[in-house]
């Protein structure tokens, strides 16, 4: 194969050239293959956030607003919903289980979560995870919380650490703080890169403690605390909580209670399929994915430019080279061959190193971007898109390869043997 | 940056969750395991081009004509994966008449030889009736919640 | 046959450039021998580079005929000149015949990767002795290994020829080669050529504007006294 060792040396006699051009076309694959890998990721940490959940519940709203606040805990609820309408509903013979949660107040910008222990048997995240315990367990008495993963590491807390309540989820001076009933941390939950590492979670009747001595929304007045040793699980009754999350017995049933809950004469709710809703508002986030997959296709495109012009470059400097292949017995098509050889070999090294690149990447960003940003890097090494990308990439390097070797085909044809240079 | 881009989206997700729309309807899938329904709520409009009451003969016909083609064609517009060899039946037609408006709600019962999840499926709602022009697609089966929205002859939705 | 001595035949050829009215070169009829040594003189812009070039199958004349050992360029494709060309012709430039990122071995060999006739020609024996045994003749036997950068002017024509002879041409043609080198060096390098070219029996076609090698050659030809152009 006297071409592929005429390119190849080729290539190294110019090898700073190539070595730019191959890096330049590498970095733009790399970019292309991380832009659809995060995109994977993003797509697959957000819509799997939760799972095994077929309803959640909520008052009347938006059912994004209902996921952000639930799942994500992101923004509020405008109207909780009444412990008995929660009773009634559980009734239905449909619903296999449910997870009460209650919203509202906060721990250092951390969001504070009432619920009870079905929270950690029932709720589940990608596909069949489960809430785990890295340490402790779950809250058993009243002044008990479990924190997330987050909550323990970037406030430094371990068991049994003192735990005061802020009213309303924001940090900073001038809010209440319920320090008259400080928790204790009796669990901390594995990291699940999911919003879950980011709240604390204490039992419905310890959300409901925190409130039992105020009036109208204020703190009470010394006279009128009532002591922290007072106060049991079985005095405090829940009087509300903010949404709930329900498992049904079948699919084919969901559509059916759901459209129940929806129709509830008692008060107005909204029940809705997380998935469904998930997958709306990714839909929704597909243009930021259209953007950023039009950008990293530009990129490529630099890196051909830049190819092209590292090739028509050389070729000047080359066409004696050409007349010395033809004085020999090349063909003129041989020559346009041997050009596009050298491109399809230049692309081809550039699209290997970009795909290490981006492996290379992954393997060192991933915790990083795991801890940072939920989005957790998964799935095969290859998509079969990822595999269109890059077989584009090449005929796309290929064809720009083209380019240059028709003129040097020309050059050479016109130059004949006699290269005045 | 995850926050920015769930906000951003509000805006566009904020969208067409009104309630009756020509043109636009509403289909809900749910599978456990091999069987599974469908529902569907369509404005009349989209399917036989009129709401008001059907007094007339010709027009008592049209609605008619219209509910049998959607019998007889649900298999054509709703495309599981052949291999499933499902069979898709139906079960409730109904027409909510109010003054000026008209919805068709009908539901299908699905079953099939392999479970549905995990498989693909195709919609092809124009091409039997041309004025359904979009439809929200809502589909639970098993662990899997997905929804699209169909505007297109030959959508699909990956069931994955 | 009574021409089988006789290697190029030329008839009623021309060579008009595109985009030319008048033809660069005429010649109504000219031959040359199989095993002589033809100096072919013509001062520059006189159309020699043109009649070496279409001598070596590169540019195709543009009406008449040429037939080299009996085949007709002017029927011929372009690849088929090509592979003709690789065939049975070796060519030597004025200067730079070397591809500068192959070392001096793999400049030598380049002919026989692009034509398995070219490597037939070398016969059953080892390719690596041939070309050992013919530099050692050229007196390049030591710089096989070496790179193209390294070699002086003189050596790089050698090795020039060295590629042009491999595998027994029936044909070699050469622009000026020796025009880089002082007169010393152009007489030993002319002997050289010809004492191999004998022992191959090749066919030497040398084109030049400067006579002074002139008497080395076994025949001597103005261009002008061919080419009757205007």
């Amino acid at each position: 194969m006297v071409f592929l060792k005429l390119a190849i040396k080729s290539l190294k006699n110019r090898i700073f050239a190539t070595t730019l051009t191959v890096i330049s076309i590498a970095l733009s694959v790399s970019l292309l293959l991380s832009v659809e890998r995060a995109k994977r990721a993003a797509e697959e940490g957000f819509t799997q956030t939760i799972s095994k959940t077929d309803l959640i519940v909520g008052a009347r709203s938006g059912p994004l607003q209902l996921i952000l606040y639930t799942v994500f805990n992101m923004g509020n609820a405008t109207h909780n919903i009444s412990y008995e309408s929660y009773e009634d509903i559980k009734k239905i013979p449909a619903i296999e289980w449910t997870i009460p949660y209650s919203l509202g107040d906060g721990h250092r910008g951390f969001r504070v979560v009432g619920t009870n222990q079905d929270f950690f048997k029932y709720y589940h995240y990608r596909g069949d995870r489960k809430v785990e315990f890295s340490q402790g367990g779950e809250f058993r008495d009243l002044w008990d919380v479990v924190l997330g993963a987050e909550v323990a590491r970037k406030l430094g807390y371990k068991l049994g650490s003192r735990v005061v309540v802020a009213h309303g989820v924001t940090k900073g001076e001038g809010i209440q703080e319920h320090d008259d009933k400080p928790f204790v941390v009796a669990g901390i939950l594995e990291p699940t890169g999911t919003p879950l590492d980011r709240a604390v979670y204490m039992s419905l009747e310890g959300m409901e403690a925190l409130h039992v001595d105020w009036q109208e929304g204020a703190a009470p007045t010394a006279d009128k605390i009532i002591p922290r040793e007072q106060l049991t699980k079985d005095k405090l009754k829940v009087h509300s909580i903010t949404a709930f999350f329900v498992g049904a017995k079948s699919r084919i049933e969901t559509l059916k209670l759901q459209r129940e809950i929806n129709t509830y004469k008692e008060e107005p709710l909204l029940a809705i399929i997380p998935g469904v809703t998930l997958s709306e508002l990714w839909q929704g986030l597909s243009f930021v994915e259209g953007v950023l997959r039009i950008i990293s296709w530009m990129v490529v495109l630099v890196g051909f430019m830049a190819m092209l012009i590292a090739l028509t470059t050389a070729l000047n400097e080359r066409r004696r080279e050409m007349a010395i292949l033809r004085a020999v017995g090349a063909k003129s098509r041989q020559i346009v061959g041997l050009l596009v050889f050298e491109s399809t070999l230049l692309t081809a090294l550039g699209i290997a190193l970009g795909v290490f690149l981006s492996w290379g990447l992954v393997a060192v960003l991933k915790p990083w971007i795991e801890s940072e940003f939920g989005l957790y890097l998964v799935g095969p090494w290859f998509t079969s898109r990822e595999l269109i990308y890059l077989v584009i990439t090449l005929i796309g390097g290929t064809v720009i390869g083209l380019i240059p070797a028709l003129r040097a085909q020309s050059l050479a044809l016109k130059d004949g043997l006699s290269v005045k240079l | 940056m995850f926050k920015v881009l769930l906000l951003s989206t509000m805006v566009f997700a904020a969208r067409e969750h009104g309630a009756h729309l020509h043109g636009a309807g509403k289909i809900s899938m749910a599978f456990d395991g091999k069987r599974g329904k469908i529902e569907l709520h369509v404005p009349a409009e989209s399917l036989y081009g009129f709401e008001h009451e059907a007094k007339s003969k010709k027009d008592r016909q049209k609605k008619e004509q219209a509910l049998l083609k959607l019998e007889e064609k649900i298999s054509e517009m709703i495309v599981l994966d052949p291999s499933l060899k499902c069979e898709i039946k139906k079960e409730i037609f109904e027409v909510n008449q109010q003054k000026n408006h008209a919805e068709v709600e009908a539901e299908f019962g699905v079953s099939c030889e392999a479970p549905v999840a995990g498989s693909e499926i195709s919609f092809h709602m124009q091409k039997v009736f041309p004025r359904l022009r979009k439809v929200q697609v809502d589909v639970v089966a098993d662990g899997v919640q997905k929804s699209l929205q169909v505007t297109n002859n030959g959508d699909s939705l990956g069931l994955k | 046959m009574a021409s089988s001595n006789i290697l190029i035949e030329i008839r009623d050829l021309q060579y008009i450039y595109p985009g030319q009215a008048t033809p660069t070169l005429k010649i109504p009829e000219f031959s040359i021998v199989r095993g002589e040594q033809l100096f072919l003189y013509g001062p520059s812009g006189t159309g020699k580079t043109t009649l070496l070039e279409m001598l070596s199958g590169v540019l195709k004349p543009s009406q008449g005929s040429l037939k080299i050992l009996g085949c007709d360029f002017v029927k011929m494709s372009d690849s088929e000149r090509d592979s003709f060309r690789a065939e049975h012709m070796g060519y030597v430039f004025q200067n730079f015949n070397l591809i500068p990122y192959l070392t001096v071995q793999e400049n030598i060999e380049l002919p026989l990767h692009l034509s398995a006739a070219r490597r037939a020609r070398l016969g059953s024996v080892d390719t690596e002795m041939v070309i050992r045994a013919l530099c050692g003749n050229l007196g390049i036997g030591d710089l096989l290994g070496k790179k193209v950068g390294e070699l002086s002017v003189g050596q790089q024509q050698r090795v020039a020829v060295a590629r042009a002879l491999l595998g027994k041409p029936d044909l070699l043609l050469a622009d000026e080669p020796t025009s880089a080198l002082d007169t010393d060096h152009r007489e030993k390098f002319l002997k050289l050529m010809f004492e191999l070219s004998d022992l191959y029996g090749t066919t030497v076609v040398f084109v030049s504007h400067d006579r002074s090698m002139e008497k080395l050659f076994s025949r001597s030809i103005s261009l002008d006294s061919i080419n009757k152009v205007g």
